[in-house]
């Protein structure tokens, strides 16, 4: 029980701190409105300022439980001293009798259902990996770390600031609670728009609509941001319609400020920048007020784009990296990133509304079946407010398309739920909002949804209360958990672990470089393939035969654009008369693509490749500066069946010979590979069975340099031993 | 303006990565860490895979994955350690060869004592295993592994036998 209340206290400190907060802002600008409105909108505002704060904490490594539990006291304190805690009198005309009970049936049941998962033990695949992954790292090292093996290190962390707090004394499931207070705030503010704007029927269906949307429920009990990011877009329309309404200049403040926000929440929501300021300049036609709102979302946009840019040379970063070439994240790997996301595992997008109402299945999650009436909302833009509910729902899902996962629909759904809800017949709409009400219970999902969509089971209060063993539901729930017990049990503090799939590390104290998460992993990657792919392995060689010349540049380039093509190079050599020219010190090596990279085709190493960035571009090259010059007759460059090669020409010597030759595999490839993740100080593996190396890791152990630690489930972690232990065995 | 020079000066720091690099540490290669001669485990493609052959496995230029054989293809093995050995193998019966010979019946022999059958095994990839009894394979001294099928391909041209397409063998644990 004891944890319970720790869980409870992470979650009530995060709140009140920016609740507080809000208040003390709300109240100086002076705006009119509702109770219900100043509450809601005053925590939303509070939550960005105090995300901000947390952000400089982080800044300045002061994340210690006693700051955050402390500061939420102070601000209380101020806000009470200040009066801002006293609240509006106006209220808005209660709901009918019938519409509050119904309500308090419906989403009392789903409430329970979305609390007891929030406070029972994250299993979420993104929460507990890196959301929660990289909270509790900047926990353990009492502030913000570039995290530079970790492309989602450099996404804008809004959200998370809120949840290091939480973590601090609730751990996981507090900063789960945290972002589960939006999934309740978002259908109340939903509500109070509508009730201001004289509907408050369509506003309750609305409202529900978006809460029993299975999606939103087990995203909204999840570490995730997806449910925050819908609530503080919802805001921005809602204060802007409200503006529109009083032109009260306090109300511009908010709107910067949440417009800010909701670029620090997720970068795909940086579209309500421009739909902010382009509505208060449509509207008002003059400049002071745009700069108001541009001025105060700066204030929340800077210090993300500040940080990438000293942290990972790319003030977007982890995207836009051709824009801004960094050593963190590859080019190729965003565009292939970016092409999986906009595709997943469907066949054919036209089976997306299929999969987002129903299935559920290769999209992550289903709205509900109700949503697949979604098209009959272009009936609302018969009336000016439909129209504008119908051009914030096209803003907030222009983004979707950039990843077609059913949670990256929620920006926009409050405002289609609301367009729905607008129908001309109230009544087909209470009875679609009944129909989705049974259709959103977990136990009705089974009957039509895929079974392996994501979604809630059941309500779990044994988990929840922790009378079932979270130890027990954790390794039930998330495949990647024992092995991570093991790592933390036997990976000493500052080493780290390779592996190909993410795990999670929300639960595990070393560092996981994750293949796919860096260009740092996918080097490591490369040469592991390159020491067991047949296409990868260094086999080929292609010769350059000339007469002999003095040379201080050699350089080879491709001649041709080949946009599919990606080339790259074991190692590139140099020879007079037959015998190598042993590498100076002082020679120097240039690549026209991921330059930073260009060494990996000189260091010797048979499993590491030089890696173009880019498709081929006629010109790029890759070139030693020999510093002075040194007589060369033949340049040698060591690659692997899956390059072409005709079209890779030595430059300045046209009329050199080209010969390709085929040769045995050299023998050490596999311990070659382990040196690589050794000299990048990464000292341990988990694999898990079906991953292509795994038998021959097992199989293989002498020839990689490994010892087996243990195995958990379909995982195992090995020890890479250092080359002096592995001569000790020898003896 | 002042948004235009922020910007600028947000691109001009964008590329502090140099363009000429240093020669980097010289790596050294490890080929002693592969087995000498031959390990409890082999896979065609692997330099040293001929070394494991003793008889009944056509020979290949080095660089395939994998390699036809005849009948009774015949490997030698060393293991180092006592423990619980499973003998595994991986091989294909491909589609054009099963048609001639139908169902195909594949028996393993350790140290010439069978361990295994596996009877009419369809066309296509098979992955198999079974343990080793206790005490049958020589430690640290070559064990030797001959695979039998019952019937073989016979080419019309040049009369070829084929069994299998051999992708690996060995102990594991």
């Amino acid at each position: 029980m004891g944890l319970i209340l720790y869980i409870s206290l992470g979650w009530l400190v995060t709140v009140t701190g920016a609740y507080a907060l809000g208040r003390m802002l709300w109240s100086r600008l002076d705006i009119r409105g509702t109770r219900d409105e100043a509450i809601a909108f005053s925590f939303l505002l509070g939550a960005a300022a105090y995300s901000l704060v947390i952000f400089f904490l982080g800044i300045v490594h002061l994340y210690y439980r006693g700051i955050f539990l402390g500061l939420p006291a102070v601000l209380l304190l101020v806000a009470w001293r200040m009066g801002a805690l006293k609240l509006p009198a106006e209220r808005f005309a209660p709901l009918p009798r019938w519409l509050r009970w119904s309500v308090g049936v419906v989403g009392g049941l789903f409430g329970l259902l979305y609390l007891s998962n929030a406070l029972a033990p994250e299993i979420s695949p993104d929460g507990s990996t890196y959301h929660l992954g990289l909270v509790a790292r900047y926990y353990r090292e009492r502030g913000m770390v570039p995290v530079h093996t970790n492309l989602y290190a450099a996404l804008s962390q809004g959200i998370e600031m809120l949840f290091v707090s939480a973590f601090s004394i609730g751990r996981h499931s507090s900063a789960a609670l945290v972002h589960c207070t939006f999934l309740f705030l978002l259908p109340w503010m939903m509500l109070n728009w509508a009730r201001r704007r004289g509907m408050p029927i369509p506003g309750v269906a609305a409202a529900l609509l978006v809460f029993l949307a299975p999606v939103a429920g087990i995203d909204g009990v999840s570490a995730y941001i997806d449910l925050a990011a819908a609530t503080v877009v919802f805001a921005v329309f809602a204060l802007l319609d409200r503006w529109d309404e009083t032109r009260e200049g306090g109300v511009l403040l908010v709107i910067g400020a949440l417009v800010g926000f909701s670029y620090g929440v997720k970068y795909t929501l940086a579209v309500s920048v421009p739909f902010a300021l382009g509505w208060v300049f449509w509207k008002e036609r003059k400049l002071r007020p745009v700069l108001v709102v541009a001025a105060c979302a700066a204030v929340f946009i800077a210090p993300w784009m500040i940080r990438n840019t000293i942290w990972w040379n790319n003030p977007v970063a982890p995207l836009f990296n051709a824009w801004f070439p960094n050593p963190y994240i590859h080019q190729w790997f965003e565009k292939e990133y970016k092409a999986g996301m906009a595709r997943y595992a469907l066949p054919s997008l036209w089976a997306i509304p299929f999969e987002v109402t129903f299935r559920g299945a290769n999209l992550a999650g289903r709205l509900g079946p109700v949503f697949l009436l979604a098209p009959l909302a272009l009936l609302s833009l018969r009336h000016a407010v439909g129209r504008r509910l119908m051009l914030a729902w096209v803003v907030f899902t222009a983004t979707y398309f950039t990843n077609i996962g059913t949670r990256f629909l929620l920006p926009g759904l409050p405002f289609l739920a609301l367009a729905l809800a607008m129908l001309p017949w109230p009544r087909l709409v209470l009875a679609g909002v009944a129909i989705h009400a049974v259709l959103s219970w977990p136990t009705s999902i089974k009957f039509y949804g895929d079974k392996y969509g994501w979604r809630l089971d059941k309500i779990v209060w044994r988990e929840a209360l922790r009378v079932k063993s979270e130890e027990a539901f954790l390794s039930a729930q998330v495949p990647t958990y024992p092995i991570t017990r093991l790592i933390d049990a036997h990976v000493p503090a500052g080493r780290r672990v390779y592996s190909f799939q993410q795990l999670a590390e929300a639960y595990c104290s070393p560092e996981i470089v994750v293949a796919f998460q860096s260009a740092q992993g996918e080097v490591l990657a490369h040469s592991i393939h390159n020491a067991l792919r047949e296409d990868r392995k260094p086999t080929v060689q292609v010769r350059y035969t000339f007469s002999a010349r003095p040379l201080a540049l050699v350089r080879v380039a491709v001649n041709r654009d080949w946009p599919d093509a990606r080339w790259s190079v074991h190692e590139m050599r140099i020879f007079h008369q037959g015998a190598e020219l042993p590498r100076s010190p002082h020679w120097r090596v240039h690549a026209d693509s991921a330059g930073e990279q260009a060494s990996l085709a000189f260091d010797n190493s048979l499993t590491t490749r030089w890696h173009a960035d880019v498709p081929w571009r006629k010109g790029d090259g890759l070139s030693m500066d020999l510093g002075s010059p040194l007589t060369v007759d033949e340049v040698v460059l060591e690659s692997s069946p899956d390059q072409p090669w005709e079209g890779i020409v030595l430059d300045g010597i046209p009329d050199a010979k080209i010969e390709r030759r085929v040769v045995p595999p050299p023998l050490g490839l596999r311990r070659a590979a382990m040196e690589e993740l050794l000299v990048r100080n990464v000292q341990y593996i988990a694999a898990e069975a079906g991953e292509y190396w795994f038998a021959d890791l097992q199989n293989r152990r002498d020839s990689w340099g490994i010892e087996e630690i243990g195995t958990r489930g379909t995982m195992r972690l090995y020890r890479i031993l250092a080359n002096h232990e592995i001569q000790k065995i020898r003896k | 303006m002042k948004a235009g020079i922020f910007a600028v000066l947000l691109l001009s720091s964008c590329t502090p990565v140099p363009q000429w690099y240093s020669i980097p540490t010289q790596r050294t290669g490890r080929p002693e860490t592969e087995p000498v001669g031959v390990g409890s485990f082999m896979t065609f493609g692997d330099r040293q895979a001929s070394e494991y052959v003793v008889a009944d496995v056509l020979a290949g230029s080095g660089t395939e994955v994998w390699r036809w054989t005849n009948q009774k293809p015949t490997l030698k093995f060393v293991v180092i350690e006592a423990g619980r050995w499973s003998f595994q193998t991986a091989f294909a019966l491909p589609e054009a060869t099963w048609q001639q010979t139908g169902p195909v019946t594949l028996r393993v022999f350790v140290n010439d004592q069978l361990i295994a059958t596996a009877a009419n095994l369809p066309a296509g990839r098979h992955e198999l295993r079974w343990p080793v009894p206790a005490g049958l394979l020589n430690l640290k001294e070559e064990t030797i592994v001959r695979l039998e099928v019952d019937k073989v391909f016979v080419a019309e041209a040049d009369n070829a036998r084929l069994g299998m397409i051999l992708e690996n063998a060995g102990f594991v644990k």
